[in-house]
């Protein structure tokens, strides 16, 4: 009774004092190291978005795939650039934000924190000057001049309308950015540590920087991104880094590097981590061709390389390809670069067993006909996935795995690591940029030919002059970097979009036809799958989402032909 | 106790000295309460007393009753000695006996008697000394039995209760006297007894009862004296067959109301309901429960309280009105069983019907050569074996093969009885709701209610409520949402089975749709526990108090079980050999399972004063209430099962195949209620009402807030200038009240700085064992300022009853003013900021509306009734401030402040470019625009069409109108009952049916209509659908009214026809009462502007389909 009283007659203020149960209050965070590191670990874990992403399934997990030469989607409107501010299909700007904020929160936290040991604190500050840059850098690549925030803001007490600053100043805080991180980041790092940022990932990507800048800001950076990266191959860090070279072929050398089995080796500098169970990437469901090997093995075929990637690859004795060489018309896949046949899936070769048939038809020995429909066929009226190209992606892929099901029997997923930045990259960044400073000096044809002679290539003929070794650097780019989110930077970085982006992008059509042998031989058909169109300057940058626009009119005026 | 003897009171002082005292009859409430025996007691007299005065008489009844006797000593002064020799007899004929002689009657109240002096009339002597016993049945005009009919002689006050079969027996003095029949619903009658001994009685419903019992806030009210806006309905006319879900059944039934059925799909098919436009606050008998689950067959009634006035008690839960749901009680009489019994059949209706393989591929052909890609087209050839449907080239009716016509049937069974000391009802139900795909797919549900009432003494009732519902969804390797959207996409050239039985790989689904649906097993179990435990205590001194103290416990347990099996499904390769394509060698059945608890406790404390003082009546609430409670969730699941044993324990012992996780939250809320109600000869009303409200949601400070209200009413008809004159108003009253309440939305703990924490990167990757590291992020920044939303409500109300009840009008309009409404401040903070906000208490919106019922009910022939409700409510809100981005306030055009929420803002267009001389002429779409093409306007005039040309294209997909018209007739045994609902102002945007409609040949598929696409063939400017094109024409799927349409209804929704068979018939074989219907459910689309492809309802295009139900049911009464 007295208890039922109480209840009617008290009203303890206690009875309203809920405490959430799912977080924790700042002061939790930033009074342990244990909270301070867990800040830290979620910053690395925002390395998402279209530059840094295999998990997404659909989108724009890869830009490449839409808006360059290299690739084409499925989804036909992907590939047209005809996209609006309110209607972008990638929006970094949202997101890069989010992240700044929580490096500039983590920055300040960190600076002022008791709790931490000096030499944890520096460690943190470098991870996280590392990561505010490649967040700006991102920024800066998609958008040009952003404005540059570098605290976490408080609307009661900041001002937060900021406008946008110069392209100068946002390339100088980001090279400043990934300079004090390497300052304060070791060399060498353990191998539970691994996926943290090293001084060498830091100069690395500062040099990537400075070799972006020079396209888009001003060509004085050339010499800055040569000496940067001189820095990784003959200074201060010469053999922290080296090219992959385990395989037995030259294929598999190059084919490896990017799988699992090999992942954090040698040559990569800066990746993303994915491990299975944890952090699992849809990579290989999404690319994979659709029809079945075996098992629940089947892709969403979500990108198909175009002919005009093809065609770029070299023979194997250094010359072009050329459709209008007769013997090479004839048979287009024979004698060519070792990168191509790791890069990309083609009609009529092994894969999962089985032959893969990308042609638009098909000897069917039931139907004893010609048929239509080849599982992985060209235009394949059943299969919504099949290749609108003729080919399929190959590189990062493992054969052995299981695309929609992996073999540990849960849903869709791998743990194959997104690299981001490869001595393989620094070496073309040197080049580039040390040629442009001073031409094909032998430092320049030693970095190229270090790369080219990894698959077997031959070396760069001698005597090359500025701009034929501006030409064949461009080329390796191309292919040694193909499908690895760099094409459309380098598009941006040398203004050739209204050349290679304006019009259209083709693919191939391969018809069996009985010969007067009657045998049943393939014809190649070069078609066009879409007309691509670029406007300059406008494609040139992204514009910035409708939405950031109206809620911060300093932001104004829009990219330009936005 | 028993003993009791008060001053009756009329004098103000003592009534305001009342109101003092009202803090200790919380003790004195919580005293009686252990200090109440469990007594046996007799209702029977027996009494022998020589000279014995009529107070000790009193007292003894009293003490052999347990009944209180009230009298007053000054009106037994004065009275003579009297003896007695009763020898147990009833109550009332030993009350008449002990007062014979003098001018006294008494009044039998609940467990009191009152005994007072009676007017002028007397009875004469021989009247109460030769009385006869008189029986008979009180029924309805179907021949239904009413329980709780009161059956007097006309000059008195007491009488007796029908049972629940409306039997009654009452002893009369001999001679011809007059008995008066009254029940709450029906029209009193009078009847002269004659010499009969048997008297039968059929009662008229009364369609606008003044005395009817409206169920309001922590209360009752009776109609006349209601000065709020409360609309209610009867649990019996929700009865709509086949229906499970309570939701379905009020739209168009009671004003205000606005629902909107968007799936079919048994269990999952409940009604958004909206009161005056937005979500109302639920309660089952007095406690936030859930509710769509509970059984129909035990819904007393239903109200819903709409204005400031009615909602008042609900403090800062009340804005957006509250809908209160009261179960059935067991009556007093003799116990009756009633079983309802019914099956169903059901289909699918408005399913989308696509073009089979020959057209689409044909569809497709044109599509190609028109975007210049003749060399994809399919031969002729290939087309025409298509047509054939074989395992090659097959021709599949995906919506065909799977959504199938299903049967229900739902049972219920209900016992309802009591007397004095004990009444009760029990009820239970059965459901069972077969689901379009299959036997393996559906929907049970069983219910079992007990409400106990209990009088351990006259003044006290104890009430035991019990209600368990237990409810299951299953569902095999595929939920029926996800088939839906496969149904609607999967091409009719790709295989379902092949002849030879074996399921095909659809490449499209990547898997078989057929071996989907028939592996692996999915159950969702629901349990509802909800317990009340009610003590109600008459307080002895004062007349008119009683106190009331209400505990429930409700547990809700959500169960399910997930049980995946790989399945096998073939592909018919280019050899003619049928391959398997997904083989258990790679993987192996996974199960995932999780327990959900919710446990709520309700307390309310109430204290109740009813009293009339002459003209002045006086009815007085208090009510403390507290209610707290927690939610729980555990998971876990394991993969790679050896054996197929959907147990946890039988899973793989391996840490890296198990996993596991769960949660828990808390809240609570306390609130003091108040409310006086005050009439003057039941002709001025007044009303003031409030609640000191608190919530935990908030920061301290920030939680309490007082939450006012007033109405008043005035019963024009009862006034002596139309008394009179006016004879056939039967009842003309305005209402008008105004207040305020609160909506407790927004976030949780927004106050508080909040860090969250995930599973976060991966570090170690590579040689190492990679480790995955927990991260902590920053949630939200803390608005420590927020709180509810209040609401301004204002409400105008009429109600007429003309000519008794062949017109009936209840109209009300009403504006409501929402305050500090949350808003996301996104819209003034720069995207830059970085970091999620808090909700802030920033936005206005006001709302206006107004609804009426309209009814009738004439009497044609005695045997030939006819009556009909039209029911209509209108809502329109305006936003104020919605904290707007400047990018949009400042164009006009696309401002969406000061107009209604949830507009749709795109192009306004002027049909299909015709030819590109057409396009040349028109301002400048894109580069890529050809003949076909839709046609924007181009509304600003500058040549070209970008983002500022868009204006306002769409309202609302809710409407703004909802209505509702029921016709009933009975004539003789038959009944028939038709329900017509209607929806006006809103629009359809068929955006979400993208892969059908707008580009069918990417993952979808053509619709049969989609031949009227523009076509170089068939270059219609008003073609239905724009430019074919075998790949999505970015150009066409703007947003633009091409794509808006109109999804206003009116629907033929129920007819029920049933047959009443003859009573005297039935009771041979010991059947009180038999009724034989028939129902019809979504009978007919009488108007809709929608394509016949799509439903008015559904707001997506794969939704479950809205099903047409035909229910052959019988109800039987022993």
């Amino acid at each position: 009774m007295v208890l039922l009283s109480c209840l009617v007659m008290g009203c303890n203020k206690e009875f309203l004092d809920i405490t959430p149960r799912d977080s924790i209050t700042d002061e939790a965070v930033w009074s342990s190291a244990n909270g301070v590191k867990q800040f830290v670990t979620d910053v690395y874990n925002n390395l998402t978005g279209p530059l840094y992403n295999f998990t997404t399934l659909d989108g724009s997990w890869m830009l490449d795939n839409f808006m360059t030469d290299d690739l084409v989607r499925n989804q036909a409107s992907w590939n047209l650039l005809n996209f609006t501010p309110s209607n972008t299909p990638i929006d970094s700007w949202t997101s890069c934000y989010t992240k700044i904020r929580k490096t500039n929160l983590g920055i300040e936290k960190i600076m002022e924190s008791t709790v931490l040991l000096d030499e944890d604190k520096s460690r943190y500050l470098g991870d996280l000057h590392f990561l505010r840059g490649m967040f700006y850098f991102e920024l800066f690549r998609y958008y040009g001049k952003v404005p540059l925030i570098t605290k976490a803001l408080d609307r009661n007490t900041d001002e937060i309308f900021y406008e946008r600053n110069t392209m100068e100043d946002v390339l100088g805080f980001i090279v400043n950015e990934f300079q004090q991180a390497a300052d304060l980041l070791p060399r060498d790092i353990s191998d539970e540590e691994i996926g943290r940022a090293t001084k060498g990932a830091a100069i690395g990507m500062k040099a990537l920087a400075y070799l972006f800048g020079a396209g888009i800001v001003d060509s004085k950076y050339y010499a800055d991104a040569a000496s940067t990266a001189s820095i990784l191959i003959d200074g201060e860090l010469q053999g922290k880094y080296s090219l992959f070279q385990t395989g037995a072929t030259p294929r598999e050398r190059y084919a490896n590097l990017f799988l699992e089995d090999y992942e954090n080796n040698s040559e990569v500098m800066f990746d993303i981590q994915y491990a299975y169970p944890y952090r699992v990437t849809a990579f290989q469901t999404m690319t994979a061709p659709p029809a079945p090997g075996p098992g629940h093995d089947y892709g969403w075929g979500r990108n198909f390389p175009t002919q005009e990637i093809v065609d770029a690859y070299e023979m194997k004795d250094g010359s072009s390809f050329n459709w209008s060489n007769p013997e090479e018309a004839a048979d287009p896949y024979a004698n060519r670069d070792e990168r191509f046949y790791a890069s990309i899936l083609y009609n009529d070769i092994p894969w999962k067993g089985q032959q893969l048939m990308t042609s638009s038809n098909v000897w069917s020995n039931n139907a004893n006909a010609f048929v239509q429909n080849a599982p992985n066929g060209l235009w394949n009226t059943t299969a919504t996935n099949a290749t609108i190209s003729g080919y399929y992606l190959r590189k990062h892929s493992k054969e052995s795995v299981i695309c929609g099901y992996d073999n540990r029997g849960r849903g869709i997923g791998g743990g194959h690591n997104l690299i981001v930045l490869r001595y393989a990259e620094i070496l073309l960044t040197y080049a580039e940029a040390k040629n442009e400073v001073s031409g094909p000096d032998p430092s320049v044809y030693a970095a190229v030919n270090a790369i080219r002679r990894r698959v077997d290539q031959p070396d760069l003929p001698a005597g090359l002059g500025q701009s034929e070794m501006r030409e064949r650097i461009r080329k390796e780019r191309r292919i040694e970097l193909a499908f690895e989110n760099k094409r459309y930077f380098d598009i941006v970085r040398w203004k050739i979009g209204e050349m290679v982006l304006n019009g259209a992008v083709h693919g191939m059509n391969i018809v069996y036809k009985r010969n007067n042998e009657d045998e049943i031989v393939p014809t190649y058909n070069v078609f066009k799958v879409v007309d691509k169109v670029f406007s300059a300057p406008k494609n040139y940058l992204l514009p910035i989402p409708q939405s950031a626009m109206d809620k911060n009119p300093k932001l104004m005026p829009n990219n330009e032909g936005w | 106790m028993y003993k009791t003897s008060i001053e009756f009171c009329r004098h103000w002082r003592q009534f305001t000295k009342l109101l003092l005292t009202m803090k200790l009859v919380i003790a004195l409430l919580l005293c009686s309460l252990f200090q109440a025996k469990a007594v046996s007691y007799a209702q029977n007299v027996t009494i022998h007393v020589k000279n014995a005065s009529i107070a000790d008489v009193l007292e003894e009844i009293g003490q052999q009753t347990k009944y209180d006797v009230l009298f007053n000593n000054l009106h037994l002064k004065g009275t003579k000695p009297i003896n007695l020799n009763l020898d147990n007899v009833p109550l009332d004929q030993a009350l008449a006996a002990s007062l014979a002689n003098e001018s006294l009657t008494y009044e039998i109240n609940n467990s009191t008697v009152i005994v007072y002096r009676k007017a002028k009339t007397t009875i004469s002597k021989e009247g109460i000394q030769q009385t006869r016993i008189i029986t008979g049945t009180v029924s309805d005009t179907t021949q239904k039995p009413i329980p709780e009919v009161t059956v007097r002689i006309k000059e008195k006050t007491a009488g007796v209760k029908t049972d629940s079969r409306g039997q009654y027996q009452i002893s009369i003095p001999k001679g011809g006297l007059t008995l008066v029949f009254s029940a709450v619903g029906y029209e009193t009658r009078e009847i002269t007894v004659n010499n009969r001994d048997v008297v039968n009685v059929t009662l008229n419903q009364a369609v606008s009862d003044l005395d009817e019992v409206v169920v309001v806030g922590y209360g009752t009210q009776t109609r006349g004296s209601v000065t709020a806006a409360v609309s209610s309905v009867n649990g019996e006319d929700l009865h709509v067959g086949m229906v499970g879900n309570v939701s379905n059944t009020i739209g168009g039934k009671v004003s205000g109301i606005i629902t909107r059925q968007t799936s079919g799909e048994p269990g999952l098919d409940g009604a958004s309901v909206l009161l005056r436009g937005t979500t109302p606050l639920v309660l089952v008998d007095g406690v936030e429960r859930p509710w769509d689950k509970v059984n129909q067959a035990d819904i007393e009634s239903i109200s819903m309280l709409k204005d400031a006035s009615a909602v008042a008690p609900y403090g800062l839960k009340g804005a957006n009105g509250v809908m209160l749901i009261t179960t059935k009680r067991g009556s007093m009489g003799k116990v009756s069983l009633n079983y309802t019994g019914e099956y169903g059949y059901q289909k699918p209706m408005n399913t989308p019907e696509f073009m089979d393989a020959y057209a689409s591929m044909s569809l497709r052909n044109t599509a190609l050569i028109m975007d210049g890609k003749a060399d994809q087209v399919v031969s002729e050839e290939v087309m025409n074996l298509y047509k054939q449907g074989t395992d090659e080239y097959p021709n599949t009716d995906w919506v065909g093969n799977y959504l199938k016509p299903s049967s229900s049937q739902q049972h219920n069974i209900s016992a309802s009885g009591g007397n004095e000391k004990t009444k009760a009802f029990l009820s239970l139900g059965y459901l069972d709701q077969g689901n379009m795909m299959g036997d393996t797919y559906g929907y049970k549900r069983y219910s079992i209610r007990s409400n106990v009432d209990i009088k351990p003494t006259p003044i006290t009732t104890l009430s035991v409520d019990l209600s368990l519902i237990n409810d299951q969804r299953r569902f095999q390797g595929i939920s029926s949402s996800d088939l839906m959207l496969d149904l609607y996409r999967l091409p009719a050239t790709e295989p379902d089975l092949y002849s030879n039985g074996l399921p095909a790989f659809s490449p499209t689904l990547g898997g078989s749709v057929y071996a989907q649906l028939h592996s692996g097993s999915n159950k969702q179990n629901n349990e509802f526990q909800n317990v009340s435990l009610t003590l109600n205590q008459e307080v002895p001194f004062i007349k008119g108090l009683s106190a009331k103290a209400n505990f429930a416990y409700d547990k809700q347990l959500y169960k399910y079980k997930q049980w995946s099996e790989p399945y096998i499904s073939y592909q018919l390769n280019t050899e003619g050999e049928y391959v398997e394509h997904n083989g258990w060698e790679t993987s192996k059945p996974t199960l995932y399972e999780g327990d959900k608890f919710w446990t709520n406790y309700t307390f309310q404390g109430y204290l109740n004063y009813q009293n009339q003082f002459g003209k002045h009546h006086v009815q007085a609430l208090a009510v403390y209430e507290r209610r707290w409670g927690n939610v729980s969730e555990l998971t876990a699941g394991r993969t790679q099962y050896d054996f197929a044993i959907p147990e946890l324990n039988m899973g793989s012992p391996n840490k890296e195949y198990q996993s596991n996780g769960g949660y828990s939250t808390s809240y609570a809320q306390e609130g003091v209620v108040a409310r006086v109600n005050y009439n003057y000869n039941e002709r001025y009303l007044l009303e003031i009402a409030g609640r000191y409200d608190a919530s935990y949601r908030y920061a301290p400070g920030r939680r309490t807030a007082l939450f006012p209200s007033a109405s008043i009413g005035w019963r024009i008809s009862e006034e002596d200038f139309i008394k009179g004159r006016f004879s056939f108003l039967d009842n003309l009253k305005l209402r008008a009240s105004y207040g305020k309440s609160g909506n407790p939305v927004g976030q949780e703990f927004a106050y508080l700085s909040k860090y969250l924490v995930s599973n976060s990167y991966v570090f170690g990757n590579g040689s190492a064992t990679p480790t995955q590291y927990q991260g902590v992020y920053e949630g939200q920044e803390p608005n420590t300022f927020l709180t509810w939303e209040t609401v301004l409500k204002a409400n105008v109300g009429l109600d007429v009853n003309l000519w008794k009840e062949l017109l009936g009008l209840s109209f009300d309009i009403y504006k409501d003013k929402r305050n500090d409404k949350i808003l996301g401040p996104d819209a003034i903070v720069p995207t830059e900021y970085g970091i999620g906000l808090s909700d802030e208490n920033a936005g206005k919106e006001s709302r206006w509306g107004y609804e009426f019922t309209l009814s009738n009910h004439t009497k044609i022939t005695t045997d030939f009734n006819m009556s009909h409700q039209f029911v209509f409510g209108f809502t329109r809100n305006k936003q104020i401030e919605i904290r707007e981005a400047a990018g949009t306030k400042n164009v006009p055009r696309k401002r969406r402040t000061g107009l209604p929420s949830n507009l749709t803002w795109g192009y306004k267009t002027a049909g299909l470019f015709k030819d590109e001389e057409d396009i040349a002429n028109w301002a400048y779409q894109n580069s890529s625009v050809l003949p076909g093409d839709i046609k924007y306007v181009d509304i600003n005039g500058d040549g070209k069409i970008d983002a500022n040309d868009q204006v306002v294209i769409g309202r609302n997909a809710t409407p703004e109108i909802m209505w509702g018209y029921t016709l009933s007739l009975r004539y003789k045994g038959f009944d028939l009952n038709t329900f017509i609902q209607g929806t006006a102002n809103s629009d359809y945007y068929l955006g979400s049916a993208d892969r059908g409609v707008r580009y069918p040949f990417e993952n979808g598929k053509p619709l049969q209509s989609q031949a009227d696409s523009w076509t170089t063939e068939n270059p219609n400017p008003n073609a239905r659908f724009p430019r074919l094109s075998a790949t999505k024409r970015t150009h066409n799927y703007e947003t633009s009214d091409f794509w808006m349409v109109n999804s206003s209804y009116i629907k033929l929704k129920s007819v029920e026809l049933g047959y009443n068979f003859n009573s005297a018939l039935t009771r041979k074989v010991f059947i009180d009462r038999a009724r034989l219907y028939l129902n019809l459910y979504n009978v007919w689309n009488i108007f809709s502007k929608m394509p016949k492809d799509f439903d008015s309802e559904n707001l997506t295009y794969t939704a479950y389909p809205q099903q047409f139900i035909s229910t052959l049911g019988v109800n039987v009464t022993f």
